[in-house]
């Protein structure tokens, strides 16, 4: 049975249509990458999937429940989002901020154990240092990490029968090349253990190293889906991202890699 | 903020010290209290006028800051307060209404209802004022926190218009009722009003501080706030209409006591930081002690004749407004 599940769903930004009578799945243990030019869709694609939108027509099942049935609770202890940027311009201390993560699975006041999981997830992110710092004075990169933490921190642990979905916009917008990587490999291991990671990215070699399958967006509508390294043929690059792909073997390695040049 | 209310209780026209104080209330809460510590006259001062005065201070001053700290939270904005959204403005409204037009009006009615008219008012124009800004700022089903603080500012405008259209049509004497309410004063204090404000206002209080965890969340944003599981709609209706309700009701007792909603959760915040389960109820504390202070300082600085307390807090309350808004021009640079 599929994780999450889109049947035949149309949304309307006030009169233009986009996504008419679109279908999906994402299965257990995938990583999906999200792809498409500047306002493509990719963003309310994620926000159809993850609830925040509902669709004009057309329903979405998550873990078989009609989305809309989920209440904000119960759907926030299964599901994570990372927006593509966060205003906080309070002073919170980088624990508090990761901590707002335990929000949906704490009753009373925060246990040992939540401190714990935001330690652990703070370290995932190679943030063990940050604790006690103040979040306003991180650089933007740094913050992206931190709500890295929170989302990771929400879905810390969860029961094996109760996998969770992670939904990340633009991840890795503002981190440097190094932590792109570490980025969608925590994505991975978090779909590894029984989860899903929906993705949305710009980056075509992260999509291709580490997507199972990859959504391709143009002009509010799916045109392609499937399995990255079969999607992603340089006929489709050009159509969709007007640039010219060819794809080199990376020495000592048995994965591919895209080089783009324009046309 | 036990001592403070024992202290403010010892400053008056006639001396009484801290332990005929403590004498005085220990015999009423039916202590034994050895005879002649204190004069019977020292005891209908304590306990009849300073001590409810004090009380109601205590009330209406943590509930203004804690509506102050709820309002900051939910708008994300630290500049936002009750008064912005139409609640004094609103109640400023009611009360020039009952006290010009009422008195031709109500002249049939018993004294007790007359009296009656211009809390009743205040409420109802806060109510209504907040209402109408919520209805306003609703679109397609979701409230807008920018669109709710524009429709805020429209309303101000249109409740003073009503206010100035009041004066101008008000005798000396309804003018002069009007600005001692505006002004504010906790002089109505008495036993009936404080229990009256205290089954009221602390509830209201009690479930703004409930939402402590959800506020924190919605600093982060409406969506992200949804995404952490708040039922973001029912959290903003109920911090929007209990703040209201409980401003509204404050203000019909003391007027409109300014600033003190923005400036205490600002001081609590350089104090132990943002996060709101600590937030709401230090800024209890503080409201209730800045505004018996300021109380205090109201009714000895001009002795025998008394401040309105609204002018003590706008004020001290005023250059700490510039002072906020000069730290985040620096901030912005």
């Amino acid at each position: 049975m599929s994780f999450i599940n889109a049947e035949n769903i149309s949304f309307h930004y006030g009169p233009c249509p986009i996504f008419q009578g679109l279908h999906l799945d994402i299965h257990h243990n995938e990583v999906i990458a999200i792809l498409g030019a500047n306002g493509a869709g990719k963003t309310t694609l994620l926000k159809l999937l993850c609830g925040d939108l509902s669709p004009s027509e057309g329903d979405v099942l998550f873990d078989g429940k009609l989305l809309s049935r989920w209440s904000a609770r119960e759907l926030a202890q299964r599901r994570a989002v990372l927006p593509q940027s966060s205003t906080l311009d309070f002073a919170f201390n980088v624990e508090e901020v990761v901590l707002m993560g335990r929000t949906p699975h704490i009753e009373g006041s925060e246990k040992p154990k939540d401190m714990d999981i935001c330690r652990s997830a703070l370290s995932k992110v190679h943030m063990q240092n940050y604790w006690g710092r103040l979040y306003t004075t991180l650089s933007g990169g740094e913050r992206q990490r931190i709500h890295l933490a929170r989302v990771l921190a929400q879905l810390w642990d969860l029961p094996v029968d109760k996998p969770g979905c992670l939904f990340l916009d633009e991840p890795t917008s503002s981190l440097d090349l190094a932590h792109q990587h570490i980025c969608l490999k925590i994505a991975q291991e978090f779909a590894a253990s029984g989860g899903v990671s929906v993705v949305v990215l710009h980056d075509l070699n992260l999509a291709l190293r580490y997507a199972d399958r990859v959504f391709v967006l143009h002009e509010g509508a799916m045109i392609a889906q499937g399995i990255t390294s079969e999607v992603l043929t340089s006929q489709l690059i050009e159509k969709v991202f007007q640039v010219r792909a060819h794809y080199a073997k990376i020495p000592g390695r048995d994965y591919d890699s895209i080089l783009i040049e324009d046309l | 903020m036990v001592l403070v209310v024992l202290l403010a209780c010892t400053v008056g026209s006639m001396d009484i010290s801290l332990k005929q104080i403590v004498g005085i209330i220990g015999s009423h809460a039916g202590l034994p209290v050895s005879g002649g510590l204190f004069s019977s006259s020292q005891d209908s001062v304590v306990w009849a006028v300073r001590l409810p005065r004090v009380l109601l201070g205590v009330i209406i001053g943590s509930s203004l800051a804690v509506a102050g700290a709820a309002m900051q939270g939910l708008f994300r904005n630290p500049l936002a307060d009750p008064g912005l959204l139409g609640i004094s403005a609103g109640g400023s409204m009611g009360v020039i209404l009952a006290i010009v037009f009422g008195s031709a009006m109500f002249t049939s009615l018993p004294l007790s209802l007359r009296q009656a008219s211009i809390p009743i008012c205040s409420i109802l124009g806060s109510l209504g004022a907040t209402l109408l800004v919520y209805k306003l700022s609703r679109v397609r089903g979701r409230t807008h926190a920018n669109t709710m603080l524009l429709t805020g500012i429209a309303v101000n405008g249109f409740a003073s218009s009503i206010v100035g259209t009041g004066m101008y049509m008000a005798s000396n004497e309804q003018l002069r009722e009007y600005s001692f309410w505006y002004l504010g004063s906790l002089g109505k204090a008495n036993w009936s009003n404080v229990t009256l404000c205290l089954v009221f206002i602390t509830p209201m209080m009690w479930l703004l501080i409930l939402q402590a965890r959800a506020l924190n969340a919605f600093l982060l944003g409406e969506a992200e706030a949804w995404h952490l599981g708040v039922n973001v709609q029912t959290v903003k209706r109920v911090i929007v209409c209990v703040t209201a309700a409980m401003v509204g009701f404050g203000v019909a007792y003391c007027g409109i006591i300014s600033f003190l909603g923005l400036m205490v959760p600002h001081l609590i915040r350089m104090l132990i930081g943002p996060d709101h389960r600590w937030l709401m109820w230090g800024s209890a504390l503080l409201g209730a002690i800045i505004l018996v202070l300021g109380d205090l300082a109201a009714r000895t600085l001009v002795a025998p004749s008394e401040l309105p307390i609204g002018v003590i807090t706008a004020f001290l309350g005023a250059p700490f407004f510039f002072f906020l808004l000069i730290a985040r021009k620096r901030n912005i640079r």
